[in-house]
């Protein structure tokens, strides 16, 4: 028996739940709520906008005089902390590794073979440790933006190694992370020089981006946090396949 | 979009929608809710499309999304619902079941392979499906391949070409 036959001999009997007629039916019913939603939208602008703009004054004016919002805005300039308060990571100087993206150029596409000067404000080497087995990760973070983690004293690598790096979002800390999404840049340090993988936005829950280097050597890899505020994640992991 | 064609249209592509959205996400619960998504949004994208070959590649490729979208949500991979515990593929299907063992590779291989030997696309029409590159899925094509047969091997089917 072939591949051929025996895929057809077994998705032949994957049948849909719904019948052909159900699924109509629910699409329909669907869509025409979301109709009648978008309509009681339209119809409600005015008293919908003064209602933000009245819940934005109030929610200001209580985060301005909130000490628990003021406390991760403070405690966090020039240090990454987690939800508790712990300090992780090391500070290391900025140079010489150079090449980073300045944190304006976020999303936009990036030019093969550039070597930048920039460097970010705050750099971090943090230990990750390996967890399961060639899945090495980080505890809960936090960091603010500008602030950019490093990962620890790097991996050795061969020619053509697949590496993902993945992040998931934090949302259980007070100050967290934006559900919409938050902007990073993400790449690696070869022989002390950094350069970009991917910059843009997450989908607001994770992020994994996939790296395969071009020679073997010894790499590490770094997250900017490029969004205004605090990024929070619950884990950071580089799994090497 | 017409209603009359929306029918038309599900009537042609509800299973092939379905059976792809399933070899993503080994759960008919959650096959079922993507097969419905993804006509919602052919009801409402107000695209025009060149005949029914092109709408067939469109709803694959929308399909291919939202699942990709599915299982990289935080929630999806954190959070096992009850409904999904009872449909494990490992639990509902026969353990000599080929699904079963298709189901053991990542969904990147398994789905080049069901998009190649299932639904017969060529490695450049399952790139553009699956917002890849050709190369990637010959790739993801041979390694699906040999890792599968590995599998079926191991398992005793032994008249495996």
């Amino acid at each position: 028996m072939n591949l051929n036959e025996m895929f057809h001999n077994s998705f032949s009997d994957v049948s849909p739940l719904k019948t052909d007629d159900e699924l109509l039916k629910s699409i329909i019913e669907r869509t025409e709520n979301m109709e009648k939603k978008k309509k009681i939208r339209l119809r409600k602008p005015v008293v919908i906008a003064i209602a933000t703009a009245a819940v934005m004054a109030l929610g200001i004016t209580a985060m301005a005089e909130s000490p628990k919002f003021n406390q991760f805005i403070y405690t966090t300039t020039g240090i990454i902390i987690d939800p508790d308060k712990i300090v992780y990571a090391t500070p290391i100087p900025q140079y010489p590794i150079k090449g980073f993206s300045s944190i304006e150029e976020v999303g936009t596409p990036i030019a093969e073979g550039v070597i930048k000067q920039e460097v970010p404000t705050e750099l971090y080497s943090v230990p990750f440790t390996e967890k399961e087995e060639d899945k090495f990760s980080m505890e809960k973070i936090a960091y603010s933006n500008g602030q950019t983690i490093v990962t620890g004293d790097g991996f050795e690598l061969t020619e053509n190694q697949c590496v993902t790096i993945s992040i998931d979002a934090d949302f259980t800390a007070e100050y967290h992370t934006d559900r919409n999404g938050e902007y990073v840049a993400i790449g690696y340090i070869y022989d002390d020089v950094a350069y970009d993988i991917f910059s843009g936005k997450t989908d607001g829950e994770s992020l994994s981006v996939d790296f395969i280097p071009e020679k073997a050597g010894n790499y590490r890899f770094y997250i900017i946090n490029c969004s205004a505020g605090m990024q929070n994640y619950d884990n950071v992991s580089v799994e090497i396949k | 979009m017409t209603e009359n064609e929306l029918n038309r249209i599900i009537k042609l592509f509800s299973k092939n929608v379905f059976q792809t959205a399933f070899c993503y996400m080994k759960s008919y619960a959650d096959a079922d809710d993507i097969q419905q998504e993804t006509f919602i949004k052919l009801y409402t994208c107000g695209k025009d499309f060149e005949d029914d070959e092109h709408i067939k590649a469109w709803l694959l490729r929308v399909t291919a999304n939202l699942c990709k979208n599915k299982l990289r949500s935080y929630w999806y991979r954190k959070i096992l619902p009850l409904e999904a515990a009872v449909n494990t593929p490992a639990e509902s299907i026969e353990k000599d079941d080929f699904t079963a063992f298709l189901f053991r590779l990542k969904p990147k291989y398994r789905i080049a392979l069901y998009m190649h030997y299932y639904e017969g696309y060529s490695a450049k029409e399952i790139a553009a499906i699956t917002d890849s590159k050709e190369n990637t899925v010959l790739s993801q094509l041979s390694r699906g391949r040999k890792q599968l047969k590995d599998i079926l091997l191991k398992e005793g089917y032994h008249e495996f070409k």
